[in-house]
């Protein structure tokens, strides 16, 4: 169910793959090494920032810790799929801490409200796992050996925001989650000029004190 | 990582539950909403922001298909219409 779940969210995927794959290329990466960072970091901005970097012959600390503060935002993630694997043994959760991407995670909570057990809880996010690893690393491959080979005209870079469209409307359960969003999306454009995409996580943490303050419980008066 | 492993031995109120499921909709719209306005598209269109047109019109498609396969084809089709049209 989670592969099938995540199929059509792939389509974002492949282009940006593509784009991974001519970028690593372009920059005389050899074809193991891109396979092998592909496989050790999987995570695409991530990645497309490091290679970027060492093309203009930045200090390793500088290229690890960009990494690190672009993909700050999985920490936000492991925080809210940790209920959904509370229950599972230590290599379970080290299995899972691994594939988390940004689509899996969003197709996750998408589809949480019907994952009614622990079981379809874990085979699920691990079927949405798999399907993106498996589009992430053939796409990058094939970026890597045919170039970026989507036509421009398609816009398939589209197909991102799209997909999260379709998969953040399911969890706006009131009117208190699309305020949330709305203010996302406000502040996400002031500060998406910020570098090594800092914006995203503070956007994420200032839309999350929004949430804690609106939905605190009412201060109760006592005459 | 380390959060998913701590989960085991902290346990996770009702309270904590409740704001991380205000996570989706506090960090999915920070990757919609800068696609729409800060991308340098080719296709020049007199009322505006295509983008976001065809983003508000995808997610009406949404709301009421609640298919993801439908809203991005719509969203794609749509945008490559406009594309053309534009030429």
């Amino acid at each position: 169910m989670g592969f099938k779940g995540m199929l059509p969210i792939t389509m974002g995927v492949i282009p940006f793959g593509a784009v991974m794959g001519t970028v690593s290329s372009e920059a005389q990466l050899t074809f193991f090494q891109t396979v092998t960072m592909n496989i050790l970091v999987f995570a695409g901005a991530a990645q497309l920032a490091s290679v970027e970097l060492m093309t203009k012959h930045a200090a390793s600390i500088v290229v690890v810790v960009t990494g690190l503060v672009i993909n700050l935002r999985f920490l936000l993630y492991s925080a809210a799929l940790s209920p959904a694997l509370q229950k599972s043994s230590f290599f379970v959760k080290l299995a899972a801490a691994y594939p988390i991407t940004d689509q899996s995670y969003a197709v996750m909570s998408a589809h949480q409200d019907k994952l009614k057990t622990h079981a379809e809880s874990i085979q699920f996010y691990f079927g949405t796992c798999a399907c993106m690893m498996l589009a992430w690393h053939l796409s990058v491959i094939a970026g890597f050996i045919f170039g970026n080979f989507a036509p421009s005209t398609w816009a398939l870079d589209y197909a991102v925001p799209l997909s999260f469209v379709a998969l953040v409307i399911p969890t706006l359960k009131n009117q208190k989650y699309v305020i949330v969003a709305a203010f996302s999306s406000v502040v996400s454009v002031m500060l998406h000029p910020l570098p090594y995409k800092i914006g995203l996580i503070l956007t994420a943490a200032l839309a999350i004190i929004l949430a804690t303050y609106i939905t605190r419980a009412p201060v109760t008066r006592r005459d | 990582m380390s959060i998913i492993a701590l989960s085991a031995r902290v346990k996770i109120s009702d309270r904590v539950k409740e704001l991380f499921s205000y996570i989706p909709a506090a960090i999915l719209p920070a990757f919609i909403a800068p696609a729409v306005f800060f991308h340098e598209g080719h296709v020049e269109w007199s009322f505006g922001k295509e983008r976001l047109v065809i983003l508000i019109l995808a997610t009406l498609v949404c709301i009421y298909t609640r298919s993801t396969l439908l809203t991005i084809s719509f969203g794609l089709g749509l945008l490559y219409l406009i594309s053309q049209v534009a030429i």
